[in-house]
């Protein structure tokens, strides 16, 4: 249904579309599918990126020099996104469609909470990297942090500027949930999507961690200076995948007319800033649903011997599977001759791997 | 309950029986329902074919011998004790129904799950039995005569009482083994060999782990004269060992009548070696693949793994990882009441604060 082009359809039907969808797919997300090549460097591009609600495009017109950034931190977040779930039943495949994962996203799932932070964490990450390289004129290293520290050593060197990388990611991020609402239909799913959005970018503010250097003669240490430093973004992964482990489910109340997400069950422990939460109960991913999103886990590799989700009995999801043998060609018993060339054999291994049926 | 409690002093012996009202739902009677422990035992001859379940050898031992079934009944609860600890952090953890099947419709099928109560129930019943005959609780046996008095090469002495596990096994073959051999003769399925292999599996483990165990004599101990006796392992430690063969448990192929071989395997089938490889009298076999445990079932008798506690870090089968099958967990705080900070006051008491700690506990989704 997202696949049909804007310019081919009626405006009306369009409007209907955007309506049914807009809080479902996280459709900047949709950046990351432009050519590595193509940069974002005039104003007027802004109008024509797929995937930008207007106060998104209003941002990227005011600072188009950081939108490559995002460009980057929208792939990092998809490339880490399938990379932590290579092993889960739904594996972070996208598809071809403008909410570039299917419908997965579309129901407050956990694993729409995990995509939202991941995605977040990347563009903050990513504008944050480019802050610290001197690519912007907006920003550079955090100045705030100078001079001797309580442990001994001097603050010096480029500490990462998250402050910045957070803030930019939370006013291009948030922007799609800010928009106002004629009903309040959505309001429970765009408070999930912004805590899980800020929890996202928590979960690098909470791991920055200090990275020195010493000084004096060879090394002696007598003087050092340090910096802070980011997480890489495979350790900020990680740590979404383990809040993504833990969410907490939540539902909607209202106190005081006010919309607040509490925990579904009282007896569980609240989330704080920093943990995922989401709405509904995700589907088991076993065959393919569009409704869901789901692409089933059919023709998938599996490991033979883990008891984890990972393993041919969880991942199959009982329909068992197939073995099918690989012969990698390598090479091997390389020898180095002078001067200067080295040759190798081919040696033939045979592997052999799983299929879910 | 305590072993020598219900083994050694007889007056102890509340003789109340649970008298069974469903007497019609005796065809479902398992000799293991001795070992819940809602069951009293009574040791009146009489009383014996009310025990539901029991066949007729079973009968005939119970009448002979009523004091037995005491220590079956002891036996065959210690070990679903054991199977309780051992699985307690694994998938399926040695759940027990309160009917007679004692552990459900799992029972049905060949898996290694089965493998390892039938072995740990024939295991505790020879432990159990073994332990009454050295207390002389049974009339039957006595202690292990076979080394009285004589002299070990080493240069100690047999003596004391040594555990008399010979009896132990054949009591266990005989009256854990004698539904499985009724059955056999009926419908000759490998099921029932399998169950006897697996029996006995469980009773070479308490045989091969009896340990020397010596005292020494003489002048403020100084050891002139060693005495030394065999004695039974603690059952915890064949527990431990029964899992660790239920770990490496050999999958036999479930078409053979008479003889139990391992299933070959493609690969084995290729390479032709499936041929030379015999099934050893010590492996655990079992011929169904295991369900995973993870959704519940309740027609096959599987309860799932929601709510069950588990460890957020670590890789362990305790793990929440592994025991969530990646549902993921919920995190609740538990308020731990304690008294700390004790303090000696002269005299005589002692003053303690109470203190509360905060910790999170983690169960599966």
């Amino acid at each position: 249904m997202t696949r049909l082009d804007m310019n081919t359809t009626s405006t009306g039907f369009c409007i209907l579309l955007q309506f049914l969808t807009f809080v479902g797919g996280i459709q900047w997300l949709s950046l990351a599918k432009m050519s590595s090549l193509s940069t974002i460097q005039i104003p007027e591009t802004c109008d024509s990126l797929v995937g930008l609600v207007k106060r998104q495009r209003k941002i990227c017109r005011k600072n188009i020099e950081i939108m490559d950034s995002v460009k980057n931190g929208a792939n990092n977040a998809i490339l880490e996104c399938q990379y932590q779930f290579r092993n889960r039943r739904w594996n972070c495949s996208m598809v071809e469609t403008r909410n570039i994962f299917g419908n997965v996203l579309k129901l407050g799932t956990r694993e729409a909470s995990f995509v939202h932070a991941l995605s977040s964490a990347g563009v903050a990450h990513a504008v944050t990297r480019a802050c610290s390289s001197g690519r912007l004129t907006q920003c550079g290293c955090d100045r705030t942090v100078s001079g001797p520290s309580d442990q001994g050593f001097e603050w010096s060197g480029c500490s990462d500027n998250i402050a910045f990388g957070i803030a930019f990611a939370k006013t291009f991020v948030d922007a799609r949930e800010k928009r106002k609402r004629k009903n309040n239909k959505n309001i429970g799913r765009q408070l999930m999507n912004i805590h899980n959005n800020q929890a996202g970018r928590k979960s690098i503010e909470n791991n920055m961690r200090i990275e020195c250097k010493c000084h004096g003669v060879s090394g002696s240490c007598e003087l050092r200076t340090c910096w802070r430093a980011m997480p890489t973004f495979r350790e900020v992964g990680s740590k979404i995948k383990e809040k993504f482990d833990g969410a907490t489910e939540v539902k909607l109340v209202y106190t005081n007319t006010l919309p607040r997400l509490v925990p579904v069950n009282p007896e569980f422990k609240a989330h704080t800033s920093s943990d995922l939460v989401y709405l509904v109960a995700s589907p088991d991913f076993c065959e393919p649903d569009p409704k869901s999103g789901s692409l089933g886990t059919k023709g998938r590799i599996c490991n033979k011997n883990s008891k984890a989700i990972d393993g041919c009995d969880l991942l199959c999801c009982g329909r068992g599977y197939e073995s099918r043998k690989k012969r990698i060609v390598e090479r091997c018993y390389c020898k180095f001759h002078w001067c200067c060339y080295v040759s190798c054999q081919e040696c033939v291994r045979e592997v052999e791997e799983h299929y879910c049926k | 309950m305590d072993f020598n409690i219900l083994c050694s002093d007889k007056t102890w012996i509340k003789l109340f029986f649970l008298l069974w009202i469903f007497a019609s739902s005796v065809t479902n009677g398992n000799w293991m329902y001795l070992g819940m422990s809602s069951v009293a035992v009574d040791t009146q001859t009489e009383k014996c074919n009310t025990v539901p379940g029991l066949v007729l050898e079973q009968l005939d031992l119970c009448q002979r011998n009523p004091e037995s079934l005491l220590c079956v009944s002891e036996g065959a609860r210690q070990a679903i004790h054991e199977c309780q600890n051992q699985f307690r952090f694994e998938r399926w953890n040695c759940t027990t129904s309160q009917n007679y099947s004692v552990f459900g419709p799992i029972m049905t099928k060949g898996t290694r799950e089965t493998a390892f109560i039938y072995s740990i129930l024939s295991a505790g019943v020879t432990d159990s039995v073994t332990r009454a005959c050295s207390a002389g609780n049974l009339t039957d046996c006595v202690c292990d005569p076979t080394n009285d008095g004589k002299n070990s090469v080493e240069g100690w002495v047999w003596g004391g009482c040594s555990d008399n596990v010979q009896y132990g096994l054949e009591f266990s073959r005989k009256f854990v083994d004698a539904p499985e051999v009724l059955k056999h003769q009926d419908t000759q399925s490998i099921r029932n060999k399998m169950n006897i292999h697996n029996n006995e599996v469980g009773r070479r483990t308490v045989r091969d782990m009896m340990r020397l165990r010596c005292r020494c004599h003489g002048v403020s101990g100084s050891c002139e004269i060693q005495t030394c006796w065999k004695s039974l392992p603690k059952f915890s430690t064949v527990g431990a060992k029964l899992k660790e063969k239920y770990e490496i448990s050999v999958r036999i192929a479930g078409r053979s009548k008479r003889k139990l071989r391992p299933k070959k395997t493609k690969r084995h089938r290729q390479a032709r070696i499936g041929r030379k490889k015999r099934l050893s009298k010590d492996d655990m076999v079992f011929v169904h693949k295991s369900p995973n445990f993870c959704t519940p079932n309740p027609v096959k008798g599987i309860l799932g793994t929601e709510g069950r506690l588990c460890n957020r870090t670590g890789s362990g089968p305790e793990s929440c990882d592994l025991l969530c099958c990646g549902r993921g967990y919920n995190t609740q705080v538990v308020r731990l009441t304690d008294r700390c900070q004790c303090r000696f006051i002269w005299c005589c008491y002692v003053d303690c604060k109470t203190c509360e700690t905060l910790f999170d506990r983690h169960t599966c989704k």
